[in-house]
């Protein structure tokens, strides 16, 4: 041997003696019983539930099993079907669990070569079980499974799947005690192979032992660019390996958990089946940080985990929008007849969301002036949109008769929309007219970094001044929007009033088959303001949907709903509302691009009545 | 300690002929997926360990600190001692894992790229010199693509063969397999139970006809995402073939995936003066075989 070899066998002979690292002892390589050591066995998986067909590993702690005279035995109502002796170590027994076995542990009795081994309770019945289809999933992949149970008892916002580390379950849903399904996304580095998937109902657990296969191939995809800023439209190019995208294909954004709608898609090019590129609008208030990018193209899916990050844009103050209100909002008190009053007003500098609030595809289909499902009928014309609201009926014009009208809610899922950013305009603004002027005071909110400006103290009616227009002052901020004074903006509504009749406290009550007639000290609304009222907080008799009957009266002090329009709600503790409304002019900041924004006041008042 | 020494006289069976040699120097590529170094063990046969994981063992028992393990596969490949010349020739045997890196398109788990061993032309050529001299090289599952690219007339593997890891599309699970050959029918038996731990395993469809094929199995596997499984009838499972004076095995399984029963007999039928130190027998006593 010549003295390169005799290096390698020392090394050879280095690494046989590090654990782990080279050879070790063969399993079981001596002959001595007392030297190997107790027999011991291991039944694996150590449960099934009844009715179940399964595969039992039998593990010996050493060579103990023999071909040919190896039997086991699960007691009574576990069918033994098979069982295949693999080596001395390990012995595999097929089962079939009888519907009505007895639940709780067993003993499993191993008889080799006619000697008869008593595993004490190595093996349990359980009533509840349940499979999974598919049960494999690609590393990288995101994917629908379905969940079938047997008697399982599962409950919505209770029972929870598990599938173990690197398989994220994004959604679960219950649909009944023995049916769910989940969202799972397999992450790229998942570890290859079977896996037990369990469910959780709170301490209750049930096991489906190797549930779920990870496929050793990844489905995956590289997305360019890494970093991107507020209110930037970005070009993005998607590199997949083992993807499909089509024109099917769909890309949808995710903090966490959570899907995003503050960068929006607006247009997707593929180019073939591994590449596409598109075209991206980030929202100006979208929330800084990572986004996980999920690329669906049908039942394909990929989840790219911290694809890209949305990073700071810089803050255009030319872009400035005003929200500026002055109110007055009182209620009646049932136990006292007292009015509670409260004097709000409050301005907020923004940067309006660009793009705008994302509507749901349901209410987007009601209002796109296309024939979405081609049954001939557009937008308000289809019956599909007969309950969004942008189909909802009219409510009363000024001056004119009551109407009776359902109210909407919007259609489809709620939207998270960002919130916009906020600038500030220095440690004060002023609302000053002739009368008096009202300071609001510049406050952050901790949790969200809203800038807005506030009274310091509560406002009286004293700091309400009836028909006047307020200048909005600007104290100023350096590093933000400059001094600056927009001159008549906020209107006060023309004068004050107040409810003479009914006196709407001490539980008041009202016959429907009798006609409302109220009263009131006029608001001197005319010209230029308008007064309303209403009747809600019931449902509609014709269809038992939230309705109400409204108006905007003639401001004179008196007016009526009928017997007629009362009957066409249901009987209910309702609200009465008057209040008399004013809009602003439109109106900007000098240096910013939005003028149009508009102020309003009112002097609103509420009570309660019962209408039977 | 002192080294082993075997005597090897490959070529024992009627269908074999292969120059009389010892084994004294074995390696053993990691990889990810198979770890035939856990059998090797088992047979008490030592071995040289190279560092060759792609992102680290899907399979129990993985060793516990890598950082023992200074030599890496492509040193093993490539790489030349001043004194001796190229390190793959100081080896008699060499093993290569299924989940070796450098013989895939891409790492299994990402978009990165793993081609760095089977496209380097000295390596490829390293090899095919190597079993020519005499050396043995058994290879398992993923890592075909060696036997590929250094000898692609013999085996011919499912899909494009000019395409890397087409071939990955067995499905996982149990195969009763059928023996081919006489080596493999007098160590393990006329019928075997093979085992596929993993998914997307590497399927041969046919081999050239101086290929031995040693187990054989009606096998599922993947036509494509949209047409799902089919079968593939009598596909070989576990080849080998005469080059030079050398021996090339591939399986098509994992042999840590296997019982002992069968892979211990299997090893020691087919490499033929491996230094066992008789753990096989030992099993084949205790089950009563």
């Amino acid at each position: 041997m010549n003295a390169a070899r005799a290096l390698w066998m020392v090394l050879s002979a280095l690494l046989l003696a590090l654990p782990g690292a080279g050879c070790s002892d063969a399993k079981d390589g001596g002959s001595d019983e007392e030297e190997l050591g107790e027999l011991s066995f291991v039944v694996s998986p150590p449960e099934g539930g009844q009715g179940q067909a399964m595969t039992v590993l039998l593990d010996a702690s050493r060579s103990a099993f023999a071909f040919g005279e190896t039997e086991v035995d699960f007691g009574e109502g576990v069918e033994v079907l098979s069982v295949t002796v693999e080596d001395g170590w390990t012995a595999i027994a097929e089962i079939q669990i009888d519907g009505g076995a007895d639940t709780g542990a067993r003993d499993v009795i191993l008889s080799i070569e006619g000697r008869d081994t008593t595993l004490a309770e190595a093996f349990r019945v359980r009533s509840d079980s349940f499979e999974i289809t598919p049960d494999n999933g690609k590393m990288g992949e995101t994917l629908e499974v379905e969940i079938y149970g047997v008697n399982t008892e599962w409950q919505s916002g209770r029972t929870w799947v598990n599938f173990g580390d690197d398989i994220e379950v994004v959604s679960f849903t219950v649909l009944s005690e023995t049916v769910a399904e989940a969202t799972v996304a397999v992450a790229a580095d998942a570890a290859p192979g079977w896996r037990n998937v369990w469910t959780e109902d709170g301490s209750h657990v049930v096991t489906l032992y190797d549930g779920f296969l990870v496929d050793r191939v990844a489905i995956a995809a590289t997305w360019d660019p890494e970093d991107v800023d507020q209110g930037e439209v970005v070009e993005f190019t998607l590199i997949g390996r083992d993807t499909n995208f089509s024109n099917a294909t769909g890309i949808r954004f995710y903090d966490g958990d959570y899907e995003m709608e503050d960068v929006v898609v607006d247009a997707i090019t593929v180019i073939d089946s591994e590449n596409l590129w598109g075209r991206m609008t980030v929202s100006n208030a979208a929330e800084l940080g990572f986004r996980d990018v999920l690329v669906t193209t049908g039942e394909e899916g990929v989840m790219l985990r911290d694809a890209f990050e949305v990073m700071p844009g810089s803050v255009g103050l030319d872009e400035v929008a005003v929200s500026l209100s002055f109110n007055v909002v009182r209620g009646i008190d049932n136990g006292t007849g007292d009015i509670r009053e409260s004097v709000n007003s409050q301005c907020i500098f923004y940067i309006p969301l660009d793009p705008g609030c994302p509507q749901s595809a349901e209410a987007a289909a009601c209002s796109d002036g296309v024939d979405n499902d081609y049954d001939g009928y557009t937008d308000c014309y289809d019956t599909d949109c007969e309950q969004d609201l942008a189909c909802a009926p009219s409510g009363p014009q000024p001056y004119d008769a009551n109407v009776v009208i359902e109210l909407r809610e919007t259609g489809g899922d709620p939207h998270d929309c960002p919130t916009p950013q906020t600038v500030s305009a220095g440690d004060y603004v002023w609302l000053e007219s002739p009368a008096n002027v009202v300071t609001l005071v510049k406050n952050i909110d901790p949790g969200t970094g809203l800038i807005y400006y506030a009274p310091e103290s509560a406002l009286t009616m004293d700091d309400y001044v009836t028909d006047q227009w307020y200048d909005l002052h600007l104290q100023g901020d350096p590093d933000a929007l400059p001094e600056e004074i927009i001159e008549r903006i906020q209107p006060t509504v023309p004068a004050d009033y107040e409810l003479l009749t009914p006196q709407l406290w001490g539980n008041y009550s009202h016959d429907r088959e009798e006609d409302f007639t109220f009263t009131w000290t006029p608001a001197q609304t005319y010209p230029d303001a308008i007064l309303y009222s209403s009747i809600g907080g019931t449902t509609l008799v014709a269809n038992d949907a939230p309705g109400s009957v409204a108006t905007y009266p003639w401001d004179d002090g008196e007016w009526t709903f009928s017997s007629s329009e009362l009957l066409q709600l249901n009987p209910n503790e309702v609200s009465f509302t008057l209040y008399s409304y004013i809009e602003g002019t439109t109106f900007g900041l000098k240096d910013s691009i939005y003028q149009s924004n508009l102020t309003e006041s009112y002097i609103y008042l509420s009570g309660s009545m019962n209408l039977e | 300690m002192t080294p082993l020494l075997f005597t090897l006289a490959l070529g024992c069976t009627p269908d074999q002929n292969f120059a009389e040699r010892s084994i004294e120097m074995i390696a053993v590529a990691y990889g990810d997926f198979d770890a035939v170094e856990l059998n090797l063990n088992r047979l008490e046969v030592p071995h040289q360990l190279y560092e060759g994981f792609i992102s680290g063992p899907a399979y129990d028992e993985g060793p516990e600190d890598l950082d023992l393990i200074s030599l890496e596969v492509e040193y093993l490949f490539t790489g030349e001692t001043e004194s001796e010349g190229r390190v793959l020739f100081l080896n008699d045997v060499v093993f290569v894992n299924s989940g070796t890196r450098g013989f895939g398109e891409y790492v299994y788990n990402g978009l990165d790229r793993d081609d760095g061993i089977v496209t380097d032309g000295v390596a490829i050529d390293n090899v095919r010199e190597y079993v020519e001299d005499g050396g043995v090289l058994v290879v398992s599952d993923w890592a075909y693509e060696l036997v590929e690219a250094a000898w692609p007339g013999q085996i011919e593997f499912f899909g494009d063969d000019t395409a890397l890891d087409e071939a990955q599309a067995g499905s996982v699970g149990r195969y009763t397999a059928r023996a081919g050959s006489d080596a493999v029918r007098d160590a393990v038996g006329d019928e075997v139970s093979v085992s596929y731990d993993f998914s997307y395993w590497t399927v041969i469809e046919a081999v050239a006809s101086d290929v031995d094929v040693h187990l054989s199995a009606d096998v599922l596997f993947r036509v494509s995402d949209s047409e799902g499984e089919g079968t593939l009838p009598d596909a070989p499972l576990l080849v080998s073939f005469e080059v030079g004076n050398g021996l090339v095995i591939y399986s098509t399984f994992h042999w840590n995936a296997q019982s002992a029963a069968l892979a211990d007999p299997l090893l020691t039928a087919l490499v033929e003066g491996l230094p066992v130190a008789g753990a096989a027998e030992d099993t084949t006593e205790d089950t009563g075989e």
